[in-house]
Order: structure tokens, then sequence, then C-alpha cells
């Protein structure tokens, strides 16, 4: 009996001129949305690939250099789009996707793709996963709302409730239907993104794990959608008051519980702004070791020390060059200004996503866009991790240019000597490891959570109303 | 096969029907009439078993409609004032659409066959519904009845609005539903198609079956005169006419 509800469903949507108009525009903007962000990405990764294949000839063309010369020439870590960004863009566009690499400083992620475009781009993300958590929930509604309720007003409901069928298939038919539908944006989705990846010289598939969590996460979360218009369109006794209902629903859900969820979560744990951070970080930095000043009180005591272990009277005569220690310790030094300021930060920042996990608990809308971007591999968590193996990249680098500095051969003093192109070629450039899918969704437990809940509520929501419009306690 | 005994339902301080009695059996055909708000439709659901009455018992087919709504409507064919439809279905496949909520599967021809007997012709049944008249959706409601083959058939006021060509057509198809064996309970403002139909009347009034007459046994004049009696009398002066003693 559900089959034959779920059928007469897509029968009803296929011959509605009105609602296959409807139908096919939101197809078309679907996939346009989806070709775009897929071209987009796809073009990304090629600038990120020739833009990091070009930093690395600039380092390993510069030929002999001073290695400490070579920490300020500086190299660059680019961040990887996320393996399901054409899929999902997430947090990614707004977040800097480079980080220059050099001694003595902690870069900051620079060129975020909002700062280069327009006003719409800043706020309207217009990629797959907009198109499945916000737009086809909406079209699910209006044309969810305009099935059950219509059939209850217009007494269909009751010619068919007295043939005998059961409400619970008749309800289970109608939410099959609106999911059937949402499970065909799903597809034309994936396929689309698939396709267009591989005609524009991208992977097709780079993630065939994180992309089956994709699907099923989103069908799962349509399923929820699908389950609530039925039982809002159940216990409510018009067409007209499920609609407000459910678009009161939406709105909350999309827009204003996330934009208060940030706003509050903002105010409880207050993040400090970019130059604000850096301040703090100069003040802090200038307070400890400074590798180039010979008369710093922490550089000057390393000295000492060395000078007595090794038994000279001049620095000149250690055995190997002083300097390159002294802008080790001037590193370590930083390296722990750094971790401490940093630390604070990614604390807050850690608090600011516990509360969005929180209150995703009573919004699928949040949940599947948090869990969505995860793995996506464009949420915060990836773009810290991104940061923390930058910043563990650039450590490793500058105390192989200290070391080789301090023992490639030289004597404290002698700026002008030059390690060998070889010596710098053999360092190996960035590259960045995404978290594993367990590791992303670790920290998503509490929106998966909210996805089976929401799913597990909603059935028993159609079930109870289901049992009442049998009885006749709900309109029917 | 439907049996109402000293049946009362509430809603909140309106009582809608009042220690209701009725009894319809098999090739029986019971004409309910009364002005709106006298608990004509109330009835009808809680044979259906959209409501639960508050006191007495009703059965359908000895089951009550309450606490085994799908086993009593299995029993039972619908026909409401307005048979809605699936605007987008033909008259064919609505008919099979609504067979097979009912557990019966017919071929088209079986199909057709039901349609022209509730007086729907070839063209007409593959024709999309949208475009029927009221007339003709009742018939599609009648070609729905003959396919469940159910044991009751429950109308409510299913002439009203259809023109007198279409309403004699109806009732005529009733008649046959009845003699066939069905027990048929139609509620109604219209006392001559009631008069025509023979079978019983009854008249509610606030909810109380005030008046039972013998359709047989009275003429139109008269049975006009004793429904008016009770519309234009107050509640306490409700007893019954005689008309038919």
């Amino acid at each position: 009996m559900t089959a034959l509800v779920l059928r007469l469903q897509l029968l009803h949507w296929r011959r509605d001129h009105r609602l296959l108009t409807l139908l096919c525009a939101a197809v078309l903007v679907v996939l346009a949305a989806t070709v775009w962000a897929t071209a987009g990405d796809v073009a990304q990764r090629d600038s990120r690939a020739r833009a990091a294949h070009e930093a690395r000839e600039q380092w390993e063309g510069h030929g002999a250099a001073n290695p400490h010369k070579m920490a300020h020439f500086g190299d660059f870590a680019f961040r990887p789009t996320g393996p399901l960004a054409r899929l999902d863009r997430g947090v990614q566009a707004r977040l800097g996707k480079v980080v220059f690499i050099e001694g003595h400083r902690q870069g900051t992620p620079m060129h975020a793709d909002v700062g280069r475009a327009g006003t719409v781009a800043r706020f309207v993300r217009p990629d797959a996963a907009f198109m499945l958590q916000t737009v086809v929930p909406l079209l699910l509604i209006f044309l969810g709302a305009a099935g059950l309720a219509r059939d209850r007003e217009t007494g269909r409901l009751k010619l068919a409730l007295v043939q005998g069928v059961g409400a619970r298939a008749i309800l289970r038919g109608h939410v099959l239907a609106l999911w059937a539908l949402g499970l065909v944006f799903i597809g034309l989705v994936v396929a689309s993104s698939v396709v267009t990846s591989v005609v524009l010289g991208g992977t097709a598939i780079e993630s065939p794990l994180r992309l089956f969590g994709f699907v099923v996460t989103h069908a799962v979360f349509l399923g929820c959608v699908a389950g609530s218009i039925v039982a809002a369109a159940a216990w409510q006794r018009s067409a007209r008051a499920a609609l407000l209902t459910l678009l009161v629903g939406w709105v909350v859900g999309t827009t204003l519980l996330p934009r208060a969820t940030a706003t509050v979560s903002a105010a409880v744990f207050p993040l400090p702004n970019r130059d604000a951070f850096q301040a703090e970080m100069r003040k802090s930095r200038e307070a400890g070791a400074d590798g180039h000043n010979p008369q710093d009180a922490e550089v000057a005591k390393r000295r000492a020390a060395m000078m007595e272990e090794h038994g000279v009277e001049d620095v000149k005569a250690l055995p190997f060059n002083f300097d390159g220690i002294a802008m080790q310790v001037d590193e370590e030094f930083g390296n722990r200004v750094w971790d401490e300021h940093y630390g604070q930060l990614r604390q807050q920042m850690m608090r600011q996503v516990f509360v969005a996990s929180v209150v995703s608990l009573g919004n699928p809308f949040q949940a599947i866009d948090h869990v969505s971007m995860s793995l996506s591999g464009t949420d915060l968590a990836h773009d810290l991790a991104f940061q923390e193996q930058a910043e563990a990249y650039r450590r490793e680098l500058i105390a192989r240019l200290n070391h080789e500095h301090a023992y490639g051969g030289s004597k404290t003093g002698e700026w002008s000597w030059k390690a060998t192109p070889e010596f710098f070629a053999g360092l190996d450039a960035f590259e960045y490891r995404a978290p594993s899918l367990r590791e992303a969704l670790r920290g998503r437990l509490a929106e998966l959570f909210a996805l089976v809940l929401w799913a597990v509520f909603m059935a028993w929501a159609q079930r109870r109303a289901a049992d009442r419009l049998e009885r006749g306690t709900l309109p029917c | 096969m439907l049996r109402a005994s000293q049946v009362t339902r509430r809603f909140g301080s309106i009582t809608a029907v009042d220690a209701l009695d009725l009894e319809v059996g098999p090739g029986q055909l019971f004409c309910l009439l009364g002005a709106n708000g006298a608990g004509k439709t109330t009835t009808i659901n809680l044979f259906l078993g959209f409501l639960a009455a508050d006191a007495g018992t009703i059965t359908v087919g000895g089951v009550d409609p309450s606490a085994e709504p799908k086993a009593a409507r299995r029993q039972l064919a619908f026909i409401p004032e307005n048979v809605a439809l699936y605007p987008h279905l033909t008259g064919l496949e609505t008919i099979d659409l609504f067979c097979r909520m009912a557990g019966v599967r017919l071929d088209t021809a079986a199909l057709e066959e039901l349609l022209e007997r509730s007086g729907l012709g070839r063209a007409q049944a593959r024709r999309a519904v949208s475009g029927y008249s009221k007339g003709m959706r009742q018939k599609v409601g009648l070609a729905i009845a003959y396919a469940r083959r159910a044991a009751g058939l429950v109308l409510d006021e299913p002439l009203s609005g259809l023109d007198p060509a279409a309403a004699s057509d109806f009732c005529a198809e009733l008649g046959r539903i009845r003699d066939d064996g069905a027990a048929v309970l139609m509620t109604t403002h219209d006392l001559f198609r009631a008069k025509e139909l023979g079978g019983t009347i009854g008249i509610m009034r606030a909810g109380r079956l005030v008046e039972q007459l013998d359709a047989n046994e009275i003429d139109a004049r008269e049975l006009e005169r004793v429904y008016l009696h009770h519309m234009r009398h107050n509640p306490s002066e409700d007893e019954p006419t005689g008309a038919n003693s």
C-alpha cells in the first residue's frame, strides 16, 4: 500500500505541469551550482599545484646560499582544497589558503577567496551542499505541504482511509515520495560533479569513503526533512498552517539558529582579531630571545655555556657556527610563545565549535552542515590541521637550516658562507595530510547522533499522527 | 449491519449526537434527514470510526469502528458530499487506485464495466477527472462502492449540488445497490429523493433521532409537514408525530 501511495505522488508530480516546471527548474539550479562549484574546485587545485611547483622551483633554483638567508627567503605551504570541496566548500573560502614559511615568525594563512570575491559571494555558498541542505528541503516543503495536507482538506485522505488503507502506510508513502525526490537530487549532484571533474581533467572521485559518507548522511538528513514535512502536514489542520509551520522551521533552522549560535558563541568565547593577536604575539616575542642581537641575555647565556663546555675564550674558536645555535634559541623561544598564544586561540575556537555542536542536537540543518563540512574536509578542524602541519613543517625546516648554519662547516660570524644547492634541494617540500575520515568524524559524533535522533523522532511523530488520523482524533 | 444503540457524542458542551438508536440491516436503506448541525455527519463519522462515541455502542457488522477502524471500514463503502479525486488521474486510473487501496485487483475491462455501470462511458473514463462534473465524480464514487462489494454503504449528503437528472440516476443506482443486499445509510436534505428511495426515513434534530418513518407509508406532502414540524419547534417539544401510525 505504501508503494501505491508513493507511485501516486510521483505520478502527480510528473503530470502536474506547474510542479514539473518547478522540479525542472530546481534540477537546473542544482546542476548549475554543482558544475560551477566543481569547476571552481578543479581550477583551484590546478592553480595550487602550479603555485606549489613554482615555489619549489624558486626554492631549489636559488642555488648555493646562506641557510639563514634562505630562512628569510622562505617557502610556502599551500592548503589543498578538501577531498570533497567540490561538493561542500565549507568555511574554506573564508580562510586563507597559503602560509608563508620563514624564520622567526609563524605565518597566518593568507589569500582567502572571499577577500577577492564580491559581496554576494561573501554570504552565499552556492555549492552542492548548500543546494542539498537548503534549497532541496525548501522544494520538498512546498511539494509536501501541498500533498498530504491538501489530500486532507479535499477529503481524499478520508476516502483513502475508508478503503481500509492504514494511515501509517499513507504517511509512509508520502515520506518515501519526498525522500525519493531528495535522493534523486543527491544522485544528480554526485553524478554531475564526477562528470564535470573528469571533463575538466580532475579526478573522478578523490575519496570514495568520504563520498559514501556524504551520500549516506545527506540521505538521512533528507529523510528527516521528508519525515518532518509529512509529520507537520499530518498534525496541522490545514495545508496553509502546515506550510507556514514548515517555512518558519526552515528559516529558523537554516538562518536564524546558525547565526544566533555564531553570535552567542562569539560573545561567550570571544576571539581576538588578527591584528590584536599579532600585536600580543609581538609583545611576548620582544620579551624573549632575539637571535640577531648578540647582546640578548638568553643568547649570551647559551653562548657562555657553550664556550665553557668547549673550553674556549672566543666564540669564533668554537668548532661550529654559534650564529646557527643563536637562531635556534630564538626559534625555540618563538615556538613557545606561539604555542601559548595559538593554544589559547585554538581552545576558544574549539569552545565555539562545541557550542555549535550542542545546538545542532536540536537543529538538523546545522547538524548536516557540520557533518558535511567534516566529510568534505572543509571545516575548521581541517583548516586547523593544515595550520598546525604548516607550523610543524616550518619548525622542521628552520631547525634544519639552523643546524646546517651551525654545523655545515662555517664559523661564527661567517655570514657569507653558503650551503650547497643539493642541501636545499634535499629539504622536503610541505605536504599536507588531511585528517583521516575517522579523525574527521570523531568531532562530529553529536551531529551524527542528532541526525539519528531526528530520524527516530520523526518516525515516532508520524506513527502517532497516523494512529490519530485513523481514529479521527486528528481531522482527516 | 449498521447498528447504533443509545449513542451519544459530545464536542465540549455541545451534544452532537444524543442517545441515538438506529439500525440498518442488509437490503435496507435508511435516509437521515435534518437541518445543518443536526448530527447527521457526526453519525456517519461514528460509523466510519473517525469519531468515538462518548456513550452507547456502535457496530458495523458486529465490529466496533472506534476500536477496530480498519476492520469496520473494510465492510463499508463511503460516498461523501464531494467525491474528491486525484485530479491528474483518469477515471479509469482512479477506480483502479481505489480498488487497489481496498485490496481489489481488477483488469481494465472489469474497471471499465464498473464505470459504465455507474453511468460513465468509456470515453469519459479515459479523461482526467479534473474535468469531471460533480455528478460524474459521484458516479466514480458509486463505481468504487460497486468494486468494493461492501456489505454497507454510507453516504454523506451525496445529492447536494446534483442536477435533478443526475440525482435521479444516482438514486436509481442506490436502489440497485440496496437491492443487491447492501445496508445503505444516507444523509440528505432532499425530502423528495428520500421518499422516492423508499426504506426508512429518520429525522434528526439537535443530535436526537426524533422521528422514524416508513417511506412507503407516507406521502411526500405529509413527510414535508412532519419534517417542518420538527424543524420549527423547540427541542423540548420533539416527540414523534406518529405520522406512520
